[in-house]
């Protein structure tokens, strides 16, 4: 018996496609296992191997060194193949010197279809966690911003900065609902020296008025009926940070003393306890209220307003951004693209325009939600007047160009109405006043001093 | 009349960067969201348009080694890389560390390959607006101008530059 049928009745024992290769790497010999696999193999002529197995494609120099002895053997691990669509294999090949003068290769292909599909799996749900967890990396990486380039804006931005490079200094945040007053806390931090430490961001109107004290301060074991376990407040967890305390409008009069207390000794104990623990954190405070009215309402501790604002950022409406909205707008699409996998690229411009004249009474937060629900139902690749939802009581009537009256009118007169309704709307904030007609504060003092009103 | 020439290639690169999805754009121009996870390697041919080469007229057929991602980008079995005429090296834009693991990954390449073409695809662009985006897109082709190789930002989702990645590729194998 010849050595080759002795090869040949081996190689059948294992369950294998297998052939042997000449000199010119021309498939000369295989098995039915093969024929199997490659059904038009007998139509071929003795055809070269990389024109039945592309994966043999650039391995000339391999194949050379194996016949000269050089290199034992070669392998490629699982090669997925679709013999039918929807019906996946995977195979190891083997490339070996077969040690016959006039058949030097031999390849062996196996299957391996189950050991892979279920290596398949593991490594699925492996990536898929990962990925998942790299889109949200992604979104917290993604730099805090203040979008905008209005004038307001910029101003914002400036005093931000100078702000954050103070780094004791208490800053108290005013500004209407939805205007990002915790934004602008959070750039205040990361901008700090003290960027790195904590951020803790508490909301005082969120809490019932028996909790706050124990929220703010702390509490020893046993200080009071519900105190199993003693516990850091947010004071001290805020150590070498930032603590933002927003709505501090809604904070008890009994409560604000003792804040103010903390403020001026930069000291404070836990509830039940007699141990003086330093402050050591930056305080910015935020609220949507007129403080100045509290105070004057008596619901607002007139030393604890002057203690904390030290610095006063107003956070300006959406409505008075102009052309921001369209910026801010195109962030959110932007944001909702990555969260439900959209491809939107825009809003058209029948959109900008109700985008525009909308009064906002939300603001950015009302923004956000109306883009986020046009993102949700949208099916365009760009946001159409169809998907926009605003709300029928937040629309602005853009009002038609001044026209001088027939028999003409006071200029004095009209300024100084002007001046009067703008200081009535803003409650007798002259900065606020000034901001409404789009003028400067000194501006704005000029021009009462001017018709005497100030007082 | 131009001669046909099979060129294998390789493309490369972490797991979860889209080289499936750019395969499957470039040769059936289709796209999907969902994440299958390649295993070992899938060959898929195409045949490239002709183009000219040290003036004759040449046709590349490719045979697109689509190989498995690693959390490393590095599948460094011998058998996958060896022999490749080029590589497409494909980051992500959205994950930066991608792009510092392609460096380590055209070295191991080239050891094996020497002389073969490089590619750097930036892909999906399609997450556009990221502030994040600019700055990988500004180390893609920093690395690529290190490398004197072509980079190019892609999308195998929009189909964007994903022809001119393996065009340019073309243009840079060996004959």
């Amino acid at each position: 018996m010849s050595i080759a049928p002795l090869h040949t009745r081996i190689l059948d024992t294992i369950q294998a496609g297998w052939i042997f290769l000449d000199r010119e790497y021309r498939i000369v010999r295989y098995n039915r296992q093969f024929q199997d696999w490659f059904p038009e193999l007998p139509a071929l002529k003795q055809p070269v191997v990389t024109d039945v197995l592309p994966e043999t494609v650039g391995l000339e120099s391999p194949f050379d060194d194996m016949v000269s002895g050089k290199k034992p053997f070669f392998f490629i691990p699982y090669i997925q193949k679709e013999p039918d669509p929807g019906k996946e294999q995977f195979f190891n090949l083997y490339i070996l010197p077969s040690g016959i003068e006039k058949e030097p290769l031999l390849i062996l292909m196996i299957d391996d279809t189950e050991l892979a599909a279920a290596q398949r799996k593991i490594q699925q749900q492996a990536y898929e966690i990962k990925l998942m967890h790299n889109m949200l990396n992604m979104k917290t990486r993604s730099p805090v911003q203040f979008i905008g380039s209005s004038e307001p804006v910029q101003q914002l931005k400036a005093m931000i900065l100078k702000v954050s490079r103070v780094g004791s200094s208490t800053v108290l945040i005013q500004g209407e609902t939805g205007t990002g007053k915790s934004l602008i806390a959070q750039l205040i931090h990361l901008a700090s020296e003290n960027g790195d430490g904590p951020f803790l961001e508490f909301n005082c109107a969120a809490v019932p008025e028996s909790l706050l004290e124990s929220e703010l301060f702390g509490h020893e074991k046993g200080a009071f009926t519900h105190a199993v376990a003693q516990r850091k407040g947010l004071l001290e967890e805020a150590r070498g940070g930032t603590l933002f305390l927003d709505e501090i409008g809604d904070i008890p009069l009994n409560l604000q003393a003792k804040l103010l207390t903390m403020l001026e000794s930069r000291k404070f104990r836990r509830l039940g306890s007699t141990r003086e623990i330093k402050a050591q954190f930056r305080l910015i405070a935020a609220t949507h209220r007129d403080l100045q009215s509290m105070i004057r309402e008596g619901t607002f501790r007139q030393d604890l307003y002057y203690r904390i604002q030290v610095v006063t950022l107003h956070c300006p409406p959406l409505r008075e951004l102009g052309d921001d909205i369209m910026e801010i707008a195109s962030h959110f699409i932007h944001t909702f693209n990555l969260d439900f996998k959209k491809q939107v690229r825009g809003m058209n411009s029948e959109v900008k325009h109700m985008l525009r004249t909308h009064s906002w009474p939300g603001n950015v937060r009302e923004l956000r939600n109306v883009i986020e629900r046009a993102m949700i139902f949208t099916e365009n690749k760009e946001l159409l007047p169809g998907d926009i939802q605003l709300t029928g009581q937040g629309t602005r009537t853009v009002s038609p160009a001044f026209s001088l009256p027939e028999d003409g009118l006071s200029f004095e007169q009209l300024e100084k109405q002007l001046l009067e309704q703008a200081l009535e709307r803003c409650r007798g904030n002259q900065s606020q006043a000034a901001r409404l007609l789009k003028m400067s504060r000194d501006t704005f003092r000029y021009r009462l001093e001017k018709h005497h009103m100030l007082t | 009349m131009s001669t046909t020439i099979n060129k294998k290639i390789c493309l490369l690169g972490e797991f979860g960067v889209g080289k499936t999805s750019l395969i499957q754009r470039f040769v059936f121009d289709r796209f999907s969201d969902d994440y299958l996870t390649t295993l070992g390697v899938k060959i898929t041919e195409k045949l490239m348009p002709p183009l000219k080469k040290n003036r004759h007229m040449i046709q590349f057929r490719f045979l697109i080694w689509d190989i498995a991602g690693s959390e490393d980008g590095l599948v460094k079995h011998e058998g996958y890389w060896t022999g490749a005429s080029g590589a497409l090296i494909v980051t992500d834009l959205s994950r930066p560390d991608t792009i510092t693991a392609a460096a380590h990954l055209i070295d191991h390449f080239l050891h094996l390959n020497a002389g073969a073409g490089i590619v750097i695809a930036g892909n999906k662009t399609d997450l556009i607006g990221n502030p994040l985006l600019h700055s990988s897109g500004e180390s893609l082709k920093k690395l690529a101008d290190n490398l004197s190789c072509p980079s190019i930002l892609t999308s195998a989702k929009t189909g964007q530059h994903v022809e001119d990645a393996f065009l340019s590729l073309a243009h840079c194998l060996p004959e």
